[in-house]
């Protein structure tokens, strides 16, 4: 297990070196430099700019000097907030995106696996059209739509929620639902579909003839192998999440990380598109390697040596 | 039912025809009522976008100031009612449908071509080639896509060709593992060995050959691209990041609909639903497709 981890580990290093890389390269080769303004700035300030963000050095300098200070913990200042170094920034809003994602991940499990369950047990029913009513809607309406309208019903008609804002409980409820909505859907529908599996096996058919009471057969012989694509899903929808958080923080003006990189894409702010995405790639990076073992844990047939 | 049993109990011969797979999955897809259902509005809704400038509507541009987030008024023809600047939302709505649906299927066609051929030399090839191409995908899969593409507009300007190939070159990464797959699974078969022998080149192989054989799980797969890319450019059109003006795309029609949408709820409603109907239908109509080509599956 532990070889398995480290392992994993080396295989991430490949990775995360092409996505500094990899975005290094490609917003230095961008035109239109960060102090492009529309009022000229003499030469002279414009060489000073530049000579103090070692923007005159050879690119493979730059490039360099970049990884070293990742390797410390230093993405560099942002040249948009001017007294914060992107690092700050990132710790600052960190905290806010990592509450509103485990809200968001945590109730699409529950609210998911749950229709899913339910949706395979009574296959065809009203339950069973409505979960999947549910999944439906999900994929096809996006966030950006959901969280606009939800606003607007919840918010702004309905004067029970605020509209925006971060702090109080009240202002959890809608972003982490429009959050969660597409990943319900898929969620569900991955649960209802593997359970319905497991139901039709063999072992789940011994369970039953043998005469153990049916809670017992779903709790202790199904729960565990159908919930197994569920926990494989959980990398991918961690990513869904962190992506969908981006728009939603917009929309709900959450001061989170999502907020910087909107904010620092349409700014040209490029320390910190180029932080945001890198952290963003190690985050997405471990919680994969997270569920998988994870994956290897609940699952007695993967054997890692 | 093969050709030869049908001739064997003496029926009539010249009316005989041999069911392929397509015909058979063809047959299955028209039984499935919410496909067939999904493809029909599809098929209208991608119509009236694309016919748009022939259906006698107004220009795109046109103005009305007594209309500025007017609600709809059906009796005029402002089907979604006006926009913030006195345009009519619908026409807007259309004339942004012609460029989401076409990012939809150029992007996936992109990805289409890169991943099939990606996948099948992959798979073909075998050994150590196809260890490190697929340890390739494997490292490019987990990278936070959205952002490289954001990072890519944002660099290359807001070109709406080049947001068509960004989206395409991101998003091939399934399409070259189920292409292997079953690239694998072919390429034991007689035939190939037939081709081998008979001394065809590999590349031949592979373009006359295989791919031919994968194209059932690669349509089944296309037509799940088609809506995630059409989300995807949504997605950072309404971020501002994507098509800009005069051009529209639904989602830069939702991201301006949501700042005034206390004022006028359809700014949203309408490009948002029509959206969100197209995304419908396009999940459907994979759906369908997969349970008529894969009848194993069911």
């Amino acid at each position: 297990m532990l070889r398995y981890i480290m392992r994993r580990l080396g295989g991430a290093i490949p990775t995360l070196l092409i996505i500094i890389t990899f975005s290094f390269f490609m917003i230095r080769l961008a035109p239109g430099g960060p102090f492009a303004r529309e009022r000229k700035v003499p030469p002279e300030v414009e060489a000073a700019l530049e000579r103090a963000y070692h923007m005159d050095e050879p690119l493979v300098q730059q490039f360099g000097r970049y990884l070293w200070g990742l390797a410390h913990g230093d993405f560099g200042p942002s040249f948009k907030y001017k007294d914060y170094t992107v690092a700050d920034l990132i710790a600052q809003g960190f905290p806010i995106s990592l509450q509103l994602g485990l809200m968001a991940i945590v109730l699409a499990l529950v609210v998911g696996m749950s229709l899913g369950i339910l949706a395979a047990f009574r296959q065809n029913s009203a339950v069973d059209y409505t979960a999947t009513g549910i999944s439906m809607i999900g994929l096809a309406v996006p966030n950006f739509v959901v969280a606009p309208v939800l606003t607007l019903v919840f918010g702004l008609i309905l004067k029970w929620l605020p509209v925006g804002g971060w702090g109080h409980p009240s202002n959890y409820v809608l972003p982490v639902i429009a959050l969660s909505l597409a990943q319900i859907a898929i969620i569900a529908r991955l649960t209802r579909a593997s359970m319905i599996e497991v139901l039709n096996t063999n072992f789940v058919r011994t369970a039953r003839a043998k005469g153990l009471p049916e809670r017992i057969t779903i709790i202790r012989h199904t729960l565990r192998p159908a919930l197994l694509p569920v926990i494989s899903y959980l990398g991918p929808g961690i990513a869904g999440i962190i992506t969908g958080s981006v728009v939603i923080e917009q929309i709900f003006g959450i001061p989170g990380i999502g907020r910087y990189f909107v904010q620092g894409s349409l700014n040209r702010d490029y320390t910190m598109v180029m932080g945001v995405t890198i952290f963003y790639g190690v985050l997405i990076i471990f919680c994969n390697l997270v569920a998988d073992i994870i994956y290897g844990l609940l699952d007695p047939k993967i054997r890692y040596d | 039912m093969t050709q030869a049993e049908f001739t064997a109990t003496g029926s009539v011969v010249a009316e005989v025809k041999g069911r392929s797979l397509w015909s058979d999955a063809l047959r299955r897809f028209r039984r499935n009522k919410a496909a067939m259902a999904s493809l029909v509005l599809f098929i209208i809704i991608a119509l009236t976008c694309f016919l748009a400038p022939h259906l006698g509507l107004r220009e795109r541009e046109f103005i009305d100031y007594s209309r500025i987030l007017s609600p709809p008024d059906w009796a005029n023809g402002w089907y979604f009612g006006g926009d913030a600047n006195g345009r009519d939302l619908f026409v807007r709505t259309l004339y942004g449908g012609q460029i989401s649906l076409t990012v939809g299927f150029v992007a996936t066609f992109v990805s289409l071509i890169i991943g099939v051929s990606w996948g099948a030399t992959a798979g073909f090839l075998g050994g150590r080639i196809d260890g490190l191409m697929m340890r390739i995908v494997d490292i490019l899969y987990s990278l936070p896509f959205i952002f490289f593409v954001i990072m890519l507009t944002l660099i290359w300007g807001r070109n709406i060709l080049l947001m068509y190939a960004a989206i395409g070159a991101v998003s091939w990464l399934d399409m070259a593992r189920i292409v292997r797959g079953q690239t694998l699974s072919i390429k034991r078969k007689e035939f190939i060995e037939a081709a081998h022998a008979s001394g065809v080149s590999s590349a031949r192989i592979i373009f006359k050959h295989i791919i031919p054989n994968c194209i059932g799980p690669v349509a089944v797969y296309v037509t799940m691209t088609v809506p995630s890319v059409i989300l995807t450019e949504s997605f950072i059109s309404y971020l501002g990041m994507g098509v800009q003006e005069p051009n529209s795309s639904w989602g830069t029609l939702v991201g301006d609909g949501k700042d005034v949408m206390e004022q006028l709820p359809y700014a949203v409603l309408g490009p948002g639903g029509v959206l969100a109907v197209t995304l419908l239908c396009l999940n459907f109509i994979g759906d369908g497709l997969r349970d008529a080509l894969d009848p194993k599956d069911r």
